[in-house]
């Protein structure tokens, strides 16, 4: 094992091979910052060349993008409030709101690190965990993904902040909006009439941009001004995050592990990790009276995880041929066009490609996260610019992003359609993530629930599995609000002695 | 890449001298200075991507002129918006060509409904078979093939997309077993992994991904082959499938326990389904009215492209152990669309609209 693991090195440290990952690297990073752009794009444009590539090249360029996408989306989430790929949406949470505290390359900083850790973590877990994954992945039958949504539903109530019936409305209607186009489990289209587009239901990507980006780029050119509300110097501000990161280390690993294990589990999609992670951060919290103003471990919680999944989602693609991801359905092509058939037999027959893999997935995550905190200082500058002066390229990127997602013109109507509802929302107060997830979450919790039915008729409902979710979900519902409840009591003591303090800032983010 | 011109015009010049010499002259200057565009309904990554995607890299250097072939994912509505792109909205002069799995050249042919896209109006340029087997979870008790009919439990058979996995569900209604569908799955793949924890009892698969995949379940004593899908000739008699020659097929099972071969609608509708989706897996169509020269060139790039050695060396792997079907061979497809009656037609289209509430135009 450890002969494989040292050769595949050294299969992996040929130049040309080298050369292909720092090009994924590079391809990777460039579609991670385009907002709407996400791994899928960007294994699509490269493998054409995969044709009569060496197989250990052609998978260290795939996993080369695969791995520096989640670091590189987080520039669009921290410093402008829009998404940068569907795996970075949480970390608008807090990010977005350090960056306009002047503190962006502090969030970069800290993105980056936590990404750089949760990655190897994620390379790591892969390796020790490969030969042991298949039972994890066997024990998640249809009962138990239907737990697993509606753990992720129950992360709403902290999502929501203080206004707890607002995000219940939101994520109902998230719930709603997740039922047009193909029902799951019937061929049969809902709300779709005979619009063709509506048939795949709408777009997450679309959706996203939607309610993020362009209500953002409204309000900021509203306001005028740059997006840094405070414009004091970014002095040594990433150097800070990182320490920032070091210093919660325990939350880095935690979050990567859970990263690890959700990405691992075929059918959750690796969309809903970020907001699984942030969830579980700010339930778990102490003091969360800072989540979602800006507080920092809500930027390292889903930055871990989203690079430690790309550990994760391999385990199921190279175990079981069954991709845990969209990109890794790419993955799986190139296997195809390489000839290796994925599955369990890899582990004997191509172990040195599945070391390579793992090699490229650790170094991709070094040199991409160090990439990207070379060019956090100069990017973060951006939001000290007017931004009448960078709206139109944003706008462009956005259109762009939403475009190619079928290139049909519906695609456009409804990023402004969505646009319009999240400006809605957010002047009103309404808080924008419980719809994305109630969104999300909406299709697989009625395909798993319809499936455990078929399956087991009401009997799946004393399955283990299914019960030790379910009190995961409560446990943590009720845990957060005890926790919250004692926290306002210190917060209400707290008040009462420095009546005058300057007030809490409007949560503008939400 | 200068050091294969040679080889590729020495191919295409063996192309050249076999064609047939009527429609060559003007074929050679049709595609001079022309792209074709070639549109694949689904997302990158999957069996018929990878298939149109090798067509596409491989055949523009072997069709005269040499036109640039550019592989375009047009996704949504499963297939549904890329194939009406392609029937209503561009120009039907040979620039634009398709690549159809077999449950979408299935669909069309069923008429789903939304779906635009007449195959009567289109000619298959090239295509890719692909064989499927049926395994069953040693839970159910049997010891044999044979004893199908007595298996017992929730006899539960994963369903992706109804229409999509249409011949296995022909061939267990062939068999009048009592199953039940679960529909929901997302793919062959997942249907895989339930089968393997026990979720589900019965679970077809690609042959290549039988081979890899449900084999090491036989091999531990958890499953057991039940039988091949296998092809059919052009007399309607099932063939076996060449990459699994020592497994039963479906009808040949049937006869063995039934001591007669199938007969009456569902048989029928067997010997239409089987070909349809097994000889399809990847279908490259191009439209039936195009400029006979064009048509002529697109010919003359498929045989140069199939008698390329390097075009062999990169479809070895893609087409996991079946021979491309190209020229005359491409012929049973329409056949097999021709022989079947509307009472067949009927017949599966009740089937999967009374169990999985299918509808058709």
């Amino acid at each position: 094992m450890l002969d494989a693991l040292i050769n595949a090195l050294w299969i992996l440290l040929d130049p040309f091979r080298l050369m292909m990952l720092f090009a994924g690297v590079a391809i990777g990073i460039a579609v991670g910052i385009l907002p709407g752009l996400g791994g899928l794009m960007g294994m699509a444009l490269v493998l054409p060349f995969l044709f009569g590539m060496d197989a250990y090249a052609g998978v260290a360029l795939l996993i080369g993008i695969a791995a520096a996408v989640p670091s590189a989306d987080t520039f669009p989430s921290v410093l402008m409030g829009i998404p940068g790929s569907s795996g970075s949406q949480a970390t608008i949470m807090d990010g977005y709101p350090m960056a306009r505290r002047g503190e962006a390359a502090r969030a970069l900083g800290a993105a980056f690190t936590a990404s750089l850790i949760g990655g190897l973590i994620g390379a790591l877990a892969l390796s020790a965990v490969v030969p042991f994954a298949r039972p994890l992945i066997l024990a998640f039958g249809s009962p138990e993904l239907f737990m697993l949504t509606l753990l992720g539903l129950s992360m709403i109530g902290v999502l929501s902040g203080n206004r707890p019936l607002k995000g219940m409305l939101a994520a109902v209607a998230g719930l709603a909006l997740g039922t047009i186009g193909g029902a799951p489990v019937a061929a049969e289209y809902r709300f779709a009439g005979d619009f063709l587009y509506l048939y795949d239901g709408l777009s997450l990507v679309i959706v996203a941009l939607g309610l993020f980006a362009l209500p953002e780029i409204i309000d900021l050119l509203a306001r005028g001004g740059a997006i840094a509300e405070r414009s004091r110097g970014l002095g040594h501000g990433w150097v800070q995050g990182a320490k920032d990161t070091l210093h919660h280390k325990w939350l880095v690993v935690r979050h990567s592990l859970i990263g690890v294990a959700i990405g691992a589990i075929p059918g959750m999609g690796s969309s809903i990790i970020d907001w699984v992670n942030y969830g579980i951060a700010a339930q778990t919290s102490k003091d969360r009276s800072q989540f979602g103003k800006g507080d920092v471990r809500g930027v390292i919680a889903p930055e871990s995880a989203n690079n430690a999944k790309e550990g994760g989602v391999l385990m199921p693609t190279l175990l079981f041929g069954v991709p845990g991801s969209s990109a890794m359905a790419m993955l799986l092509a190139a296997l195809m066009i390489f000839g290796v058939q994925p599955g369990p037999q890899m582990l004997t027959r191509d172990l040195d490609l599945v070391f390579v893999i793992i090699w490229s997935l650790a170094l991709a995550n070094v040199f991409g996260t160090l990439i990207c905190l070379l060019l956090s200082k100069p990017i973060s500058r951006l939001t000290f610019i007017p931004f009448q002066f960078i709206a139109p390229v944003i706008i462009v990127i956005v259109v762009v992003g939403a475009w190619q997602e079928t290139r049909h013109w519906a695609d456009l109507a409804f990023l402004l359609a969505f646009g319009l509802l999240g400006w809605i929302m957010k002047r009103s107060g309404m808080p924008r993530p419980p719809l994305l997830i109630g969104f999300i979450l909406s299709g697989l919790a009625e395909r798993y629930l319809w499936m455990s039915y078929n399956l087991y008729d009401w009997e799946w409902l004393t399955r283990p599995g299914v019960l030790t979710i379910g009190a995961l979900a409560v446990f943590l519902v009720v845990g957060s609000v005890m926790l919250k409840r004692s926290t306002e009591r210190r917060a209400d003591a707290l008040q009462h002695t420095a009546e005058s303090g300057e007030p809490a800032p409007r949560e503008e983010t939400r | 890449m200068p050091k294969i011109r040679p080889l590729t015009a020495l191919a295409a010049g063996l192309a050249f001298a076999t064609a047939s010499l009527a429609g060559t002259a003007q074929a050679a200057d049709y595609y001079d200075g022309k792209n074709i565009r070639m549109i694949i309904p689904f997302s990158p990554g999957g069996g018929t991507d990878t298939f149109g995607r090798l067509i596409s890299q491989y055949l523009g250097r072997h069709i005269p002129g040499e036109p640039t072939i550019v592989a375009e994912n047009v996704t949504g509505a499963g297939g549904l918006l890329g194939s009406n792109e392609f029937a209503e909205r561009v120009d039907q002069d040979g620039t634009t060509l398709m690549t159809a799995s077999g449950h979408l050249n299935l669909r069309a042919f069923l008429g789903l409904k939304g779906l635009r896209l007449d195959l009567n109006e289109l000619e298959p340029v090239v295509a890719s078979p692909m064989g499927h087997v049926t395994a069953i979870s040693t839970e159910a008790g049997i010891d044999d093939s044979s004893e199908l009919l007595e298996a017992r439990g929730r006899l539960t058979k994963g369903i992706t997309d109804p229409v999509g996995l249409l011949e296995s569900l022909v061939a267990l209604e062939m068999f009048d077993l009592e199953y039940r569908a679960v529909p929901g799955y997302g793919g062959r793949g997942d249907t895989r992994i339930a089968f393997e924890r026990g979720e589900l009892m019965i679970n077809t698969q690609s042959t290549p991904a039988y081979l890899n995949s449900v084999q090491p379940l036989v091999d531990e004593g958890r499953a057991m082959p039940l039988y091949a899908i296998g092809f059919i000739d052009a007399d309607g008699n099932p063939v076996r499938d060449p990459a699994v020659p020592d497994m039963i097929t479906a009808p040949e099972l049937y006869e063995q326990i039934h001591g007669e071969m199938p007969s009456g609608t569902i048989w029928e509708a067997f010997k239409v389904t089987v070909p349809l989706v097994q000889n399809t897996r990847g279908t490259v169509w191009a439209h039936g009215d195009i400029p006979e020269e064009a048509m002529a060139a697109l010919r003359t790039g498929v045989e140069g492209m199939v008698n390329d050695p390097e075009f062999q060396a990169a479809a070895a792997n893609i087409l996991e152990g079946y021979e491309i079907m190209w020229g005359d061979d491409l012929g049973q497809i329409k056949a097999s669309m021709e022989a079947a009656s509307p009472e067949v037609l009927d017949f599966l289209r009740d089937m999967l609209n009374e169990r999985f509430g299918t509808e058709f135009d």
